[in-house]
């Protein structure tokens, strides 16, 4: 096993404990401000990782760059998310929705 | 052995998935499974080995079909539909029984049916994949998938085209538009939402691009980058774009028949006496590559307008609330 | 390494599932919203990963497209609870 694969197993394992992170995040957290932040911020984190290990492996200078491509737009697409959900649910908050 | 367990885990889920989203009473929450299924699908077909369809099932399925029915559901909830349907499903009494019957039964024929089909796949590679393989060099392009899709079964494209074109008339006629005004402007939401459109669409448009380019010699096609496309124009739609103003300015029917039309062209001027479709020797490669683009325009035109036709008709300050409202559409 | 690597992807499935969970509690919408958002960050790791243990290159444009597409549902479902406020009437701005 060369170094590379073992960096890319420590990162990847790294990037899936904050996986984790996130899941138990969104099902322990009491509410919905909350929970987005767990998602948000650890799952993204963890997808970094992830992607940092698999460019380790990569065989190929493009597969890196595509690599951190995806996790950059992963990151403005949930970043963009997280803020338009916890707007809305403020929203839905301070009408006290009956349904809510 | 770690893959078998993958394997067994997405198909329990979808199972699973699609148990609870069609026998739950909260829409919202029926459509929030639907994207996961559709997720776990295109997961599916990874493994599967059949990287094209995972590929359209992540623009499709887990992008463009999520956002399209959270926007009929909103039409629905805005006429107070769902209270009804929910109504009439929780006091059915004997039509409900009759109705569960029915639909279990149905399930169940096409159940035995596909165990059938299933059962009889051959197990080795029957005569048409070494027949596929053997015609590569005369397709025009390099990869398999698009080798068969544009060239040897193009006649089967052609007539899947046809079926998207059905979907949109169905939804003109329904709305009586013959325009792209269903794409209309709303106003800005956040300026975060616009920001992400401004960033996406060229992305968008890149990939695209790429997948549209890339479906000659490896996974990738053009229906993929149409769907990408309209996911990027339903984007800035939602994102309250002036741009999307221009759009209004296209003739929409003449894009939307634009690909079959392109087909239909082909088959009358560009095939050999053979048969439709047959491409004449060494045309093949540029013919597949035109009607490709016809394919991603058509169907980036098609799936945005599917989308603005899916939304609530009765827009502010539009003469034809009143019509809208007479005439409940029943889904 | 493919071993690792499927592990790992598997292990992401299973996050990815009871991450449902979520969805079928809920309470509000916002939510199971929420839940799709981690959907679709699992989901990008997921193909990321069966890119490379698989060797199938074009898994890594499907992980591409899907982190494109993944704040689409989210900002429809902002857009049509909006539209219904308006409806209502209560237009706050």
């Amino acid at each position: 096993m060369t170094l590379l694969e073992i960096g890319a197993i420590v990162l990847v394992t790294a990037g899936a404990v904050f996986f984790l992170a996130g899941t138990v995040g969104v099902l322990r957290f009491p509410d919905a401000p909350t929970r987005l932040h767990a998602v948000t911020k650890a799952d993204n984190l963890g997808l970094g990782l992830l992607a940092l290990g698999l460019a380790l492996l990569a065989d190929s200078p493009s597969t890196v760059v595509k690599l951190l491509l995806i996790w950059v737009i992963a990151l403005a697409g949930s970043a963009t998310a997280c803020q338009l959900i916890a707007n809305a649910y403020q929203r839905e908050e301070q009408q006290v929705t009956p349904d809510a | 052995m770690l893959e078998r367990g993958i394997d067994l885990v997405i198909c329990v889920a979808i199972l699973a998935l699609a148990i609870r989203l069609v026998s739950g009473q909260d829409l919202f929450r029926s459509i929030v499974l639907f994207i996961a299924m559709g997720l776990m699908l295109a997961l599916a077909w990874v493994r599967l080995a059949a990287p094209d369809i995972a590929l359209a099932e992540a623009a499709i399925g887990a992008g463009l079909t999520g956002v399209l029915l959270i926007r009929a559901g909103q039409g629905q909830r805005m006429r107070g539909a769902v209270a009804a349907v929910a109504g009439a499903v929780s006091g059915g009494g004997p039509r409900r029984v009759v109705a569960t019957a029915g639909s279990v039964g149905i399930t169940a024929v096409f159940a035995v049916v596909m165990v059938f089909a299933v059962m009889g796949l051959p197990t080795e590679p029957n005569g048409l994949t070494g027949v596929a393989a053997a015609n590569m060099e005369a397709s025009g392009v390099d990869h398999a998938v698009t080798a068969v899709l544009l060239n040897f079964r193009a006649y089967d494209t052609w007539l899947e085209i046809g079926v998207l074109l059905l979907a949109i008339l169905g939804v003109l006629a329904i709305h009586r538009r013959y325009d792209c005004g269903g794409m209309r402007v709303e106003a800005p939401t956040m300026r975060v939402l616009s920001w992400l459109a401004r960033v996406i669409l060229p992305l968008a448009i890149l990939t695209a691009g790429y997948l549209y380019w890339a479906g000659t010699h490896i996974p990738g096609g053009a229906f993929q980058a149409g769907a990408v496309v309209a996911a990027a124009l339903v984007l800035l739609a939602l994102a309250g774009s002036r741009g999307v103003a221009a759009l209004r300015a296209l003739p929409l029917a003449a894009l939307l028949v634009l690909s079959f039309a392109a087909f239909l062209a082909v088959s009358i001027v560009a095939s050999t006496g053979n048969g439709m479709l047959h491409y004449r020797d060494g045309t093949a490669g540029l013919l597949i590559l035109g009607l490709e683009l016809t394919i991603v325009i058509s169907t980036a035109v098609t799936l945005a307008a599917l989308f603005a036709g899916a939304g609530p008709r009765a827009g502010a300050g539009e003469p034809r609330r009143d019509a809208a409202t007479e005439r409940p559409k029943t889904l | 390494m493919s071993v690792f690597l499927y592990g790992a992807a598997l292990f992401l499935v299973l996050n990815l599932l009871a991450g449902l969970l979520r969805v079928l509690r809920g309470p509000s919408d916002a939510d199971r919203m929420l839940a799709a958002q981690l959907f679709g960050t699992t989901g990008v790791g997921v193909l990321l990963l069966l890119a490379e243990a698989q060797e199938v290159a074009a898994l890594r444009d499907a992980a591409l497209v899907f982190a494109l597409l993944a704040a689409l549902a989210t900002a429809g479902f902002v857009r049509a609870r909006r539209g219904e406020r308006e409806a209502e009437g209560g237009a706050e701005e």
